[in-house]
């Protein structure tokens, strides 16, 4: 079956929705915003117990072995639960590009910390000027005695707060893009720290002739720039998967509004008008979650259509996250547009994850380019 | 054949059909230049929602020195005396070159109907203050259980002898904190239709009895407020009009309010921002300004704002359509959010970071980005009000289609 969870799965996902239900409420978030790291250390080791942090990291590293469909079940749990922790940074990218590229020692090392949540990771990716084009990085690893010596600046970076260590892209000497596994207090990082648009944290970083011994460098001897195509393809789709959890906790929300808020003698859910617009974002909310399905299935096909259908995914999850986030405010009126009530923060929530791993725009432009099948 | 080259920050529309026009516009663009201060330029850049009182009063005190302070007023009361192709290039300058956007709640919401409703005494005693900024206004309409339903309205006003005793709540209250005043609609009368037993009463924010409290809005402001009012004494002679008539006097000038709030200006100087930003090598390496999509993307909304525009000289001169001004206010608010979402697009990862703190301190030398690019997600969220503040999306295509079918 593709879209049909089988019995495990239904059994994961029904203790991901008890979980978000019992764990997550808005009303507590910027008290956990407030925490040192961006977030509660307390439910971060309930995710990790509850084997969230392991689900994809292959059994030889200490991982669970699970496959994409039970990693998309937890986004979109993390998702409508407008959750702070560093998720995807750590279990999704960290964890898949340790796996493509770590030699068996750093696989040794880094995956099973990384998945009992004790080792957190940073990537970073983007570059000022450069929009999602990663992989025209202009960061440069020098060869020098031992290693490396690298030099220049990301944006953007996803939960460095959090993080003990910083997996880093830059291009050496010869032009190849690679990795570098680097401490987040080492000499000649700096970091300057911002909240997101949506509750979490990231930072620019500065690199000034940062030494890395060579034994840091991931991927040698492999195709590292291939490997980080799938390992970001593999984030877009989960990012897409938190995006559909995000569309649906916002339905709900204006669903439950409409129906309890009355004018002019009514409660609102019986104007036609605002019941059509529930309608369409329920038919938004409904094809995200479907290409999203799709997508996944995809993300082990061959480059050109994985890339494909993972930019139709993107399209949609941003288009219809976009829709259901502003419809979300829009029905709920002035109450839409506090900061006590959940809606904007769904909002929020879509417009960062249409802005992680390419947005709408860089994803129709590389669906366009793709061709048709 | 006239030239039909634009001048920068000119419209091929005026030079086509008034050289006078583009006189005027330059008369404005050299007083701005003269009086704005550059700080306070750069910081309405970054969001004018970042403003304080005296930012406010600043700018209104130079333009009423200048005899600019309220263009739309009768002559007589200190207005201009402007046509309305010119108050349209006037508030199109203020906006494109980012002066302090006009506090409507005095100038544009109050003083129509005052001119039309009150009396002399109250227009002596109140129209030169607003004026002058030496007084601030709020507007106390909305309530909790009173939106889009305004006329549910339920605060209570009880005639004593020669006072009102003023009990409820307002919700949604711009500047409350700041204002001296507020402009107030409340029950007198709950025995007939509900829009019958409405007054519009004027209500000193001193007075005992009110409390305001902020309400943290999603843009990381405290714009608006709840305004309560517990047994707060109102004298008879702050009451515009007569008793039970407030709802008339309210819904005469909505319109005003409407067609304000279109505000194209800022909608054009959003959108030369967002060519600036797509051509920032800091923000696109890449000149997204060649990018097929956001060009057409552009275009699209440049042509909404030129139709928005002759629309809103229509209205200003009288058209007999009475669905223009909801039809401005829909399409102004549409557009300006639609502008607002092209400018966060245009910074690609730059928007993830919330720059809520670099757009109120001021740039520092070493910011990620230079001072126009700041602010933009916050004004993003901010602007989604604009669909449902002053009468929400919904209610105006309502009373288009009322109009319409003729019920």
């Amino acid at each position: 079956m593709e879209f049909l969870l089988d019995e495990e799965q239904r059994r994961l996902r029904d203790s991901v929705e008890r979980f978000v239900r019992r764990a997550f409420d808005v009303r507590q978030r910027r008290d956990e915003a407030a925490h040192p790291a961006g977030f509660a250390p307390d439910r971060w080791r309930a995710m990790a117990d509850l084997g969230w942090l392991a689900a994809t990291i292959a059994e030889a590293d200490g991982g669970l072995g699970l496959g994409l469909r039970e990693r998309h079940i937890i986004m979109e749990g993390l998702g409508r639960g407008l959750a702070l922790e560093p998720y995807t940074s750590n279990a999704v990218l960290a964890a898949d590009l340790v796996g493509a590229l770590g030699s068996d020692a750093q696989r040794q090392d880094f995956l099973p910390r990384i998945a009992d949540g004790s080792l957190r990771v940073a990537v970073a990716l983007y570059e000022a000027g450069g929009r999602y084009a990663w992989s025209d990085a202009r960061c440069r690893a020098q060869r020098v005695d031992g290693g490396y010596r690298i030099e220049g600046e990301k944006i953007s970076v996803l939960d460095v707060a959090s993080a003990d260590r910083i997996l880093f892209l830059a291009r050496e000497d010869d032009g190849d893009l690679s990795l570098f596994w680097i401490a987040v207090a080492a000499d000649g990082l700096e970091r300057r720290e911002f909240p997101t648009l949506d509750g979490r944290r990231c930072a620019d970083l500065r690199l000034h002739g940062v030494r890395v011994p060579e034994a840091h460098r991931l991927g040698a001897g492999r195709d590292v720039e291939a490997a980080l195509d799938l390992a970001i393809d593999r984030a877009a789709v989960a990012t897409c998967a938190e995006a559909v959890g995000a569309m649906s906790g916002a339905l709900e929300a204006t669903v439950d509004y409409l129906k309890t808020r009355r004018q002019f003698g009514q409660p609102l859910s019986s104007f036609q008008v605002l019941r059509h617009r529930v309608a369409d974002m329920v038919i938004a909310t409904e094809q995200a979650r479907s290409l999203v399905v799709r997508a996944a299935t995809c993300l082990e096909a061959d480059p050109p259509l994985r890339r494909r259908m993972v930019s139709a995914a993107k399209v949609q999850a941003g288009t219809s996250g976009r829709f259901v986030g502003e419809s979300a405010v829009q029905l709920h009126g002035g109450m839409g547009m506090t900061e006590e009530h959940a809606v904007g923060h769904y909002l929020k929530r879509l417009m960062v994850t249409d802005m992680l791993f390419g947005d709408t725009a860089h994803h129709l432009e590389r669906f366009a380019a793709l061709g048709s099948d | 054949m006239s030239d039909s080259q634009s001048a920068p920050g000119g419209s091929i529309r005026e030079s086509f059909l008034d050289q006078d026009l583009a006189g005027f516009r330059r008369e404005v663009r050299a007083f701005i230049e003269a009086e704005l201060p550059a700080e306070l330029r750069a910081r309405v850049e970054r969001g004018y929602s970042l403003l304080s009182r005296e930012d406010h009063t600043l700018w209104q005190k130079k333009l009423a020195a200048r005899g600019w302070g309220a263009p739309g007023w009768p002559v007589e009361y200190g207005g201009t005396g402007w046509s309305p192709a010119q108050i349209q290039v006037f508030e199109d300058e203020c906006a494109r070159m980012s002066c302090p956007r006009t506090q409507p709640q005095g100038l544009k919401m109050l003083a129509p109907i005052l001119i039309k409703y009150g009396t002399e005494a109250q227009k002596r005693r109140f129209l030169p203050p607003i004026l002058h900024a030496d007084e601030w206004w709020c507007q106390g309409y909305s309530e909790p259980g009173a939106g889009s339903d305004l006329a549910a309205l339920s605060t209570r006003a009880v005639r004593e002898g020669d006072t009102y005793r003023v009990t409820g709540q307002k919700i949604w209250t711009s500047l409350a904190r700041w204002a001296d005043w507020m402009f107030c609609l409340v029950r007198t009368d709950s025995s007939g239709r509900p829009q019958q037993g409405v007054t519009f009463l004027l209500i000193d924010m001193r007075s005992p009895g009110i409390t305001v409290r902020p309400i943290p809005t999603i843009d990381g402001g405290e714009h608006v407020n709840e305004v309560f009012l517990d047994d707060v004494r109102v004298p008879v002679e702050n009451r515009i009009g007569e008793e039970g008539l407030g709802w008339t006097y309210a819904k005469a000038l909505l319109a005003h309010e409407r067609a304000g709030i279109a505000e194209l200006g800022k909608s054009r100087e959003r959108l030369e921002r967002a060519r600036r930003l797509a051509a920032d090598p800091l923000v696109n390496r890449a000149h997204l300004g060649g990018d097929m999509t956001f060009r057409a993307q552009l275009a699209r909304l440049e042509i909404e704002i030129l139709a928005a525009e002759a629309t809103t000289v229509r209205i200003m001169e009288e058209s007999a359509e009475p669905a223009l001004s909801s039809v401005l206010k829909l399409r102004g608010s549409e557009i300006a959010q639609a502008l607002s979402r092209l400018n966060v697009e245009a910074l690609g990862p730059h928007a993830i970071r919330l720059d809520l703190e670099q757009a109120r301190r001021g740039p520092a030398p070493d910011d990620p980005l230079p001072s126009y690019a700041i602010g933009r997600t916050t004004e993003y969220l901010y602007w989604r009000a604009l669909t449902i503040a002053g009468g929400s999306s919904e209610v105006q295509r309502n009373i288009i289609a009322r109009l319409a079918f003729g019920d």
